[in-house]
């Protein structure tokens, strides 16, 4: 199917807008650009409104023109020309869909719809418009051929059971599935309908106990593979969250267990306390010092050698006895002094230096308090007055030393615990062992449920089996009886038709998938330049559960959903659509919203290419940065390129005034490089950057 | 040498007893503030200040105003060598070896280095700024020790 | 038409020549029954008919064919 032409008129901001599509099979690419706000998704909107009429419409919106007040009729038509071959055969239609209403009514009434084939000798009517429409172009894969950037995105984003089931819908549609699955489903039906007969018209008694036991099965198989669909289901959703429960546990343990850091911090608290202990000690060593004897000798130095120098000379005079009364007396019981001279009394020298230290014993006795007192002060003073070391300085530097190294390990400390309580604080709602049991109750459902799912498989193989062990028995024992034979031949044949159907079908759901995988993978790596030597993404893939998944080196399972950029979930879900186009060999054409947001120059060119390539019609609505950096492939694929612009935009986005303030979309036919009167914007900061990188 | 002082009491002018209060430890153990109170007894302030009078070469001052008992004389027995040190001040002002008999003039001698040094000692406290008490009177002793190094 | 029906006919007709040739013929009937019966069910998609009875009359068309052939053997 290919657009030709379509018209709207009072749609919106849709008044008798006319666009040609290009129908160049080399140059297929047809172009509407305009700005944001400016209609492109109205023109998208009204395209499917006209085509699958008010199914089409997201719900709540209203087709009515914009302009109109409340209890104004609003007149609303879509008219499109298009073409179908088939057979070698090309028709050409023209649709006009029309929906008149009262605004602000309340009541949405339903559109009417008028279909005529256009023929070289007129226009023919065709009466019964919906069931032509429903096979121009089937409802089911209208969110397939129009797509908008955004919504595209639920084929690999959200929860991945309904991602699957988007995937799996769109690759069923197109590929007619459900009719060769309805297909085998009548194909059974005649079967039972056939062995009813012969039940009914034989005796034999274990013939119509097979009979029954085979209706039971045909109840029993379908509700089976029903539970086991749900059981799937839940599977998939409990491994994504398992998963996530997982990555969970991992970021909890890496920030570190509660417990431990708890330790840690009571231990730090502890040393820091000690540190404390110890400065206060440094501190009062330091103290110390401010009055200690070391002091008061360097301080009162000069006064102290004074009273020595004193002391000293009143040594020498003899005035300080020696102290050594006891060391006289015990000299006199010998009979030497000392200084080894003879103390003995027999001879005249040792008698007289007898005598003489005994009148020395007498002079140290008869020495007054005063002597005594100073002699005290001597030897007592001696370690304040005698010339020594300096050391008081030394002292001092050591001790405010320690006091400084004590602070510093103090201040670590300081530090230490706030980056513990710090890390405490981030770590007190993300328990690890909260996350870890979360993760465990996942897995105990998953251990609980991958077994009885496995037990429903194994019952649905059984059930089948039995049912082709019975469907051989019931043949066999019918063959018996002479109207068997007939009804044989029958299930036979049934069974053989039906066995190619579900082959064929088995088929189309594993080789045919494949094909799309391929060819979406083939798309995807193309439009993002990915080189298969080095890229970070390495391939995409539609798995046997119809999820698309992305490799990354070393076959690592990348999630598009996190580990991609905007533009490569853009240019993958594009990919998958175009792929899925080819491989069903539908054709009709593919109308996309805004695919280029987010994409470089490469990328955009790229998509659009490929896109181009893979599609049979490709209709592109662009803003006017999409286009900045694909002028080049425009210019050697676009058929047809056309501009709407939105007045309102005047004057703060267009330069000129268009000379109305209606809410319409005014189009003109310049192309993706021109510009006139009308369409001519101010150029912006972002679109004077985009075009100096473009030149 | 037994504690001549013993039986003596150290008398402070009364205008002196707040500022003693300040530098002077009153609490003991972990709430004692080394860095701010320098000095763990009022007798350690008054001996620092008589070093500080000595070492600066100030003259010994007399007082006749109200004065306070700022600490008994038997204190001194807990460091023995404090009575000796200040037994050879007074002999080394007076060169009089006769003065060692005379514990009370003695005392006079070394109170009057008490009360020249206590202004001098609270100036540098007072002109102490971001520092510590502890710390800028250490710096001070440090210049004085190292200036007349003789 | 918006479906190329020809891709699901050519890998109908792929799975037909693993269909056992019971009896002369037996494969192309069954061939052409499978043509019309997916004629039919696209129909029917579009438009519902009494589609079990259709393709119970286009099994019984073959059924009695092979009945008809295998019989004549024995005969």
């Amino acid at each position: 199917m290919r657009l030709i032409r379509a018209r709207f008129d009072g749609f919106r901001l849709l008044h008798n807008l006319e666009i040609e599509f290009s129908t160049d099979p080399l140059r297929n690419i047809t172009v509407i650009r305009a700005a944001n706000e400016s209609g492109k998704t109205t023109m998208l909107t009204a395209l499917q409104w006209c085509l699958f009429g008010e199914e089409a419409l997201p719900s709540g919106y209203t087709p009515q023109s914009m302009d109109l007040k409340r209890g104004e009729i609003s007149d609303t038509v879509g008219d499109i020309i298009y073409e179908v071959t088939s057979k070698g055969v090309t028709k050409r239609f023209r649709l006009i869909r029309s929906l008149t209403e009262q605004v602000g009514a309340g009541v949405q009434r339903k559109s009417t719809t008028q279909l005529y084939e256009l023929l070289p000798t007129g226009n023919h009517e065709i009466p019964n418009v919906e069931a032509h429409l429903a096979v121009h172009m089937p409802s089911d894969l209208r969110e397939v051929f129009f797509t908008d950037g955004d919504q595209a995105l639920s084929f690999i984003q959200g929860a991945r059971t309904d991602q699957q089931r988007r995937v799996k819908k769109a690759i069923e549609q197109l590929m007619g599935l459900p009719m060769l699955e309805e297909a085998v489903e009548h194909v059974k039906k005649v079967e039972r309908d056939v062995r009813a007969k012969a039940e009914k018209s034989s005796n034999n008694a274990e013939l119509k106990q097979t009979q029954q036991e085979l209706e039971m099965l045909e109840t029993a198989i379908p509700e089976l593979e029903s539970r086991l669909k749900q059981a799937a289901d839940e599977i998939s959703n409990l491994t994504d969250l398992y998963g996530k429960a997982d990555r969970e546990l991992q970021e909890a343990l890496k920030r570190g267990n509660r417990d431990e850091i708890a330790a840690e911090l009571k231990r730090i608290q502890r040393e820091r306390q000690a540190s404390e202990t110890r400065i206060r000690s440094a501190e009062n060593r330091q103290a110390g010092l401010l009055s200690n004897n070391v002091f008061a000798r360097e301080m009162l130095g000069s006064k102290l050698r004074i009273a020595g120098n004193l002391l000293d000379d009143l040594r020498k005079k003899g005035a300080i006895p020696n102290k050594t009364i006891p060391i006289l007396e015990d000299r006199l019981q010998h009979a030497d002094c000392i200084c080894g001279e003879s103390l003995d009394k027999t001879d005249p020298d040792g008698a007289r230096r007898h005598r003489h230290i005994e009148e020395l014993i007498e002079e140290s006795r008869g020495a007054d308090a005063l002597k005594a007192k100073v002699s005290d002060l001597y030897f007592e003073g001696r370690d304040l007055f005698a010339a020594g070391q300096t050391k008081w300085i030394a002292d001092y530097t050591a001790a405010f030393s320690d006091r400084n190294t004590e602070q510093h390990t103090y201040d670590e400390l300081g530090r230490a615990e706030a980056n513990l309580e710090a890390k405490l604080d981030k770590v007190k709602d993300d328990n690890v062992q909260q996350a870890r049991e979360m993760r465990d109750t996942y897995r105990a459902r998953l251990d609980e449920k991958i077994p009885s799912a496995a037990r429903l498989e194994q019952q649905i193989r059984q059930h089948r089996e039995r049912r082709v062990d019975l469907e051989r028995k019931f043949q066999t024992l019918s063959a018996r009886e002479d109207k068997g034979r007939r009804f044989n031949c029958e299930l036979t044949a049934a069974r053989d038709i039906r066995g190619v159907v579900e082959r064929a079908l088995e088929i189309m759901k594993t080789r045919e998938v494949h094909s799309v995988s391929t060819k979406m993978n083939e798309h995807f790596l193309r439009m993002i330049g990915a080189h298969p030597d080095n890229a970070l993404i390495q391939r995409a893939e539609i798995t046997s559960e119809f999820r698309i998944v992305v490799f990354g080196r070393n076959e690592r399972v990348l999630d598009p959903s996190i580990d991609l950029n905007g533009a490569s979930r853009r240019a993958l879900t594009i990919a998958f659509v175009l792929a899925l186009t080819e491989v069903s060999g539908v054709e009709a054409p593919n109308v996309i919203d805004t695919p280029l947001g987010m994409m470089s120059g490469f990328v955009k060119t790229e998509v659009v290419r490929v896109a181009s390539e893979a599609s049979s019609q490709l209709i592109l609505f662009l803003t006017h940065d999409e286009i900045n950096g694909c002028e080049a492939i425009l210019d050697a694929r676009a058929g047809k390129v056309m501009t709407i612009t939105n007045p309102l935009h005047f004057p703060i986005v267009l330069k000129n005034d268009p000379g109305t303030t209606d809410a319409r979309a005014l189009p003109c036919d310049c192309d993706h490089r021109s510009v006139c009167q009308l369409c001519d914007r101010i150029a912006s900061a972002s679109d004077a950057a985009a075009m100096e990188e473009a030149a | 040498m037994s504690n001549p002082f013993a039986g003596s009491d150290i008398m402070i002018p009364e205008e002196y007893r707040e500022h003693f209060d300040s530098y002077v430890q009153k609490k003991e153990g972990k709430a004692a503030q080394p860095i701010h109170q320098p000095f763990a007894r009022n007798i350690d302030m008054w001996f620092f200040a008589i070093c500080l009078a000595v070492k600066k070469g100030l003259k010994a001052e007399s007082y006749s105003g109200k004065t306070y008992k700022a600490a008994e004389g038997v204190v001194l027995n807990s460091d023995p060598w404090r009575p000796t040190a200040l037994t050879l001040l007074a002999l080394g002002e007076t060169e009089d070896i006769s003065i060692i008999d005379r514990p009370g003039d003695m005392l006079r001698i070394a109170n009057g280095y008490a009360l020249a040094g206590l202004p001098a000692l609270l100036t540098v406290l007072g002109e102490r700024e971001g520092d510590t008490a502890l710390d800028y009177l250490s710096e001070t002793v440090e210049e004085l020790l190292r200036s007349k190094a003789a | 038409m918006a479906y190329k029906d020809e891709k699901v006919v050519t890998i109908i007709t792929e799975q037909v020549a693993s269909v056992e040739e019971r009896c002369a013929g037996y494969r192309e009937e069954v061939q052409i029954a499978l043509a019309e019966i997916i004629q039919a069910e696209r129909q029917h998609q579009f438009a519902r008919t009494n589609i079990v009875s259709k393709v119970g009359d286009l099994i019984g068309r073959v059924g009695t064919y092979l009945d008809r052939e295998t019989a004549t053997k024995e005969a």
